[in-house]
């Protein structure tokens, strides 16, 4: 549909492909689908159906001189789902795990989101895939957000890159936190590169590998 | 599908137009309505015919029978007119309802778990939406009846509590026999008796049906078997809203309706039957995808259209597209299915 061979691109063929999949899980009702809909057809309404199962779209971003084509995944928030759906962790490189800020019991569960997506998906260096967590409609209410120090420690301690005060109804925030996943998404991509090919030119030393993820906060 | 201007009043202009624009069960057809009044101009003759047909044979017998003759013409088609009692009565609803009065009512009266009660009412307004009739502030508020039907129902079968798609097919209920009592008994019919356990909590007869699909697609259009095994987990990626929902949402409404009917008198066959139509039909369009995306876009095309809109035409096709489908194949496969899923389960992820 949208994967065209780059070498049909003529005057494009040199530009570099990166393809990303990217998970947007949470609770049911907190705007994922939304979110997306947002983001990919620059559209919002409050007619959305509830999630079934799985759906996932596409997003091509040109990021610099290179292509990032973002395959992203909208799970149903129903725990019952997450049995079925295990299969499409698979190769995830980033998530986004989204909660409701009028809703405090879907901020409590973001743990919960996160533990699961950790124990289904890891990079080939053994790290977690990079994970902002979005507070989704923040259009309608402040109040669990408004101690931005608390949730920058609440990121930290959980193992997430970052979180974004977000409106899909608004449309706030969502295109700045998709860009920031990708850069935390393509930073670890190029550490794994250097982990996995001992013999390429880049210098021995990576102690800092270990930190590329958790360590760079907004 | 924008809302902003969707609660405004209809345009000054053509106040008639707007207005006209909603089918008979209250779902507002902007993109669709001239597709829909064809069909329905064409269609219009054979409920008539049917109709007239069903009246006679309710006149004579009229206790619902388990019979060649009411099977051909529950497959024909059931005029809305008599669809509840039809359902009703094939389904062993009825005999529920009558046997047990007053017990809806006293799961209503209880006192009910708050976790079940909230997340049924996240999806209150997440479920027909682009339904004048289940508007929070419509009349007669089908919404209520809804949430009550879940409520009752999560309750009264708490092995399976409330799963996303149940809303979804409470409402076709509601829409359909205009009563809450009904719609619960119907909604214990297709999940106590007449579906595999599509929504307890492990899914296990959703995820074995999937498989079940899968396997009937790879005997019946080997080369399409071929392509989807290449994707690890497709079968759930571009089925499992089908079975959930039983096609509500999937299919146009009056064909889910047909479908439905035969789902009530002869069980859930049918819902195979349907599938392998759909994918058979387009196996040329299937065989064309180059990727996980294509596929599934191809799989989200194949439901829409003339093929599917056209009811009595399309219900002829899943009795004779799909070939032979024994009862026996049916459950022998899920068996094995059913088997495999459980040991890869136990082998751990």
């Amino acid at each position: 549909m949208t994967n065209h061979p780059s070498h049909s691109n003529g005057m494009q063929s040199l530009r570099k492909e990166h393809l990303y999949k990217v998970l947007v899980i949470g609770d049911l009702g907190v705007g994922k689908t939304s979110i997306i809909r947002r983001y990919v057809h620059q559209t919002y309404s409050t007619n959305y159906r509830a999630t079934i199962g799985v759906d996932f779209a596409l997003k091509v971003l040109n990021w610099d001189s290179e292509t990032v084509r973002l395959q992203l995944w909208d799970i149903a928030g129903q725990e019952r789902f997450g049995n079925m759906t295990r299969v499409y962790y698979r190769e995830a490189m980033g998530a986004v795990i989204v909660f409701d800020v009028t809703r405090p019991t879907t901020f409590e569960a973001v743990i919960k989101w996160k533990e699961d997506l950790d124990s289904k998906v890891m990079l080939a260096n053994g790290q977690s895939i990079a994970t902002v967590l979005l507070a989704n409609k923040c259009d309608q209410g402040r109040e669990l957000t408004n101690n931005g120090i608390k949730m920058d420690q609440f990121c930290k301690d959980h193992g997430f890159v970052g979180w974004f005060e977000t409106s899909a109804k608004d449309n706030l925030n969502i295109s700045e936190a998709a860009n920031f996943l990708v850069k935390h998404i393509m930073a670890t991509e190029n550490d794994i590169l250097k982990s996995v090919v001992p013999d390429t030119i880049s210098p021995q030393i990576d102690s800092n590998r270990q930190m590329s993820c958790s360590g760079c906060f907004k | 599908m924008e809302t902003e201007s969707k609660g405004a009043a209809p345009q000054p202009q053509e106040p008639q137009k707007d207005a006209e624009r909603i089918d008979p069960y209250g779902f507002e057809r902007r993109h669709d309505f001239e597709s829909y009044t064809g069909m329905m101009s064409e269609y219009v003759s054979v409920l008539h015919r049917r109709s007239m047909r069903w009246s006679k044979l309710l006149e004579e017998t009229p206790h619902v029978e388990k019979n060649l003759t009411v099977k051909r013409f529950v497959r024909k088609g059931v005029p809305n007119e008599h669809r509840a009692r039809i359902w009703m009565a094939a389904s062993g609803a009825q005999e529920q309802l009558e046997s047990r009065p007053g017990y809806y009512r006293s799961l209503l009266a209880m006192e009910h778990d708050a976790r079940l009660r909230d997340t049924i009412h996240t999806d209150m307004h997440r479920t027909f939406p682009d339904n004048i009739l289940f508007r929070s502030q419509g009349e007669p508020g089908l919404q209520r009846a809804l949430f009550n039907v879940l409520l009752a129902y999560g309750h009264h079968n708490q092995a399976v509590g409330y799963c996303q798609g149940m809303n979804f097919i409470a409402g076709y209920l509601i829409i359909i026999t205009k009563d809450e009592e009904k719609s619960f008994w119907l909604m214990d019919a297709l999940l106590g008796t007449i579906l595999p356990d599509y929504y307890s909590p492990a899914m296990l007869g959703l995820r074995t049906d999937q498989e079940v699909l899968g396997e009937l697609v790879k005997s019946k259009a080997p080369a399409v078997g071929q392509l989807m095994a290449q994707y690890p987990g497709i079968w759930t990626l571009v089925v499992s809203r089908w079975f959930i929902c039983l096609y509500i949402d999937i299919l146009p409404i009056e064909t889910v309706l047909r479908i439905w009917d035969c789902l009530f008198y002869e069980g859930s066959k049918v819902l195979f039957r349907v599938a392998l139509t759909l994918v058979l039909h387009h196996q040329t369009e299937v065989l064309r995808a180059r990727s996980l995306p294509d596929v599934c876009q191809c799989f989200k095309q194949m439901t829409s259209g003339a093929f599917t809109l056209d009811c009595h035409a399309f219900m002829q096709k899943i009795f004779t597209e799909p070939g032979s489908l024994s009862m026996a194949t049916i459950n022998k496969l899920r068996e094995k299915c059913r088997r495999q899923i459980q040991e890869e389960e136990s082998r751990g992820p």
